[in-house]
């Protein structure tokens, strides 16, 4: 009884011993390179990020979700400035004043040296001797603005095309 | 940019981690380092040279291609043998091939079809009368390892061939800890069965 488990034992280890002793087996040559020619490689990842960046702001949706980004941050940074400048609006308004007064002295002046080679010297003198404030300016800048607007849209419509059939015109006689 | 040098010294992680950066040398070098054993482990389940290098590149195919999905918290050797384990497996339910001699797969009716499933080491580095003497043992050792359960077969061959660990064979075939232990154990009987002729001679 002894005997057979002493035989048992040694067949055992021969098994093991010769089990770990097998060879490896290897494929055919090239096997390296056809499993290589069938995997996708990624590529960096910084260029892939780029890719999909670019991709992502090129498609309409994304532009205006972008375009959305963008002006939430417009809104941000606005969100901060006013606040800003109301509390600093004595200066601002202080330095606004000054530069709006220069501009329209410049802009009296102008305007009187170009009525004065158009018009008499007695309307000339009327003209100059009207107070031109900076107040009365601005409504004039306003209304000239509207007289403008006014006269450019009255112009679109008057050489606007006719609509309606196309006509052919000959000319041919 | 590392070289297969600089690979060697890394762990499959690490390495695993350069190849899903798009290292090409990393690819190389997870090849380099399992395909051996990988093919191995599938040539002695299936038996049949063209089938193995199919089931072999199939199984680096998918497991290259799959890298991203990839847990770092597991072995890679073990990722790699369940996918080539189940390769094997799936193979031999399809054909329905369990065992087969050394001399050729059970279909094989033509010479050629008996040269191409018939087994052929490649690593061997032995003298002459002890390469003949290894070759017999070795021989009719592949022989018994053909004739288990294919279960058996994949427990025991990742158990002493590969020297793999049973926490990690128990990964890799998907079994608990235990039923891993109760097959080498089966497989060992079944083995010292099928040689103890050897003991005899």
């Amino acid at each position: 009884m002894t005997d057979k488990y002493l035989e048992q034992d040694e067949l055992d280890r021969l098994i093991t011993r010769e089990l770990s002793c097998l060879p490896f087996y290897a494929p055919s040559r090239g096997f390296q390179g056809r499993v290589l020619g069938q995997v996708r490689r990624p590529e960096p990842r910084a260029l892939v990020a780029m890719q999909r960046a670019k991709a992502w702001v090129l498609q309409p949706r994304r532009a205006l979700a972008l375009a959305g980004a963008y002006a939430a941050c417009a809104a941000i940074a606005l969100g901060f400035a006013v606040p800003w400048v109301l509390q600093q609006m004595p200066s601002i308004s202080y330095g606004a004043g000054l530069v709006a007064d220069k501009l329209v002295g410049a802009g009296r002046e102008l305007g009187l040296a170009l009525a004065g080679s158009v018009l008499t010297s007695r309307s000339y003198e009327t003209l100059r001797s009207l107070p031109i404030l900076r107040e009365h300016a601005a409504s004039l800048a306003a209304l000239l603005t509207v007289a403008y607007t006014a006269a450019a849209v009255a112009l679109h419509r008057l050489l606007k095309s006719p609509g309606g059939k196309r006509v052919l015109v000959s000319t041919a006689q | 940019m590392p070289t297969a040098k600089d690979l060697a010294s890394l762990s499959d992680q690490q390495v695993v981690e350069l190849a899903r950066a798009g290292k090409e040398v990393a690819y190389r070098e997870l090849l380099r380092r399992y395909e051996r054993p990988v093919f191995s482990l599938i040539y002695r389940m299936v038996r049949d040279r063209a089938a193995a290098e199919d089931l072999a590149q199939e199984t680096f195919i998918k497991v290259l291609n799959a890298l991203d999905t990839y847990r770092p918290e597991y072995k890679f050797s073990s990722w790699i043998f369940k996918i080539a384990n189940n390769a094997a497996i799936d193979h031999l339910r399809r054909r329905d091939v369990s065992t087969l001699s050394l001399d050729g797969a059970p279909g094989a009716r033509t010479a050629h079809e008996v040269e191409a499933t018939a087994l052929q080491a490649t690593d061997q580095a032995q003298t002459p009368l002890a390469e003949l003497e290894s070759r017999e043992l070795g021989s009719a050792i592949e022989q018994a390892i053909a004739k288990l359960r294919p279960e058996y077969r994949a427990c025991i061959l990742l158990r002493h061939v590969e020297g793999r660990a049973y926490e990690e064979i128990a990964e890799a075939l998907d079994l608990p800890l235990g039923t891993v232990k109760t097959y080498i154990h089966r497989a060992r009987l079944e083995l010292r069965e099928s040689l103890a002729h050897l003991k005899d001679g």
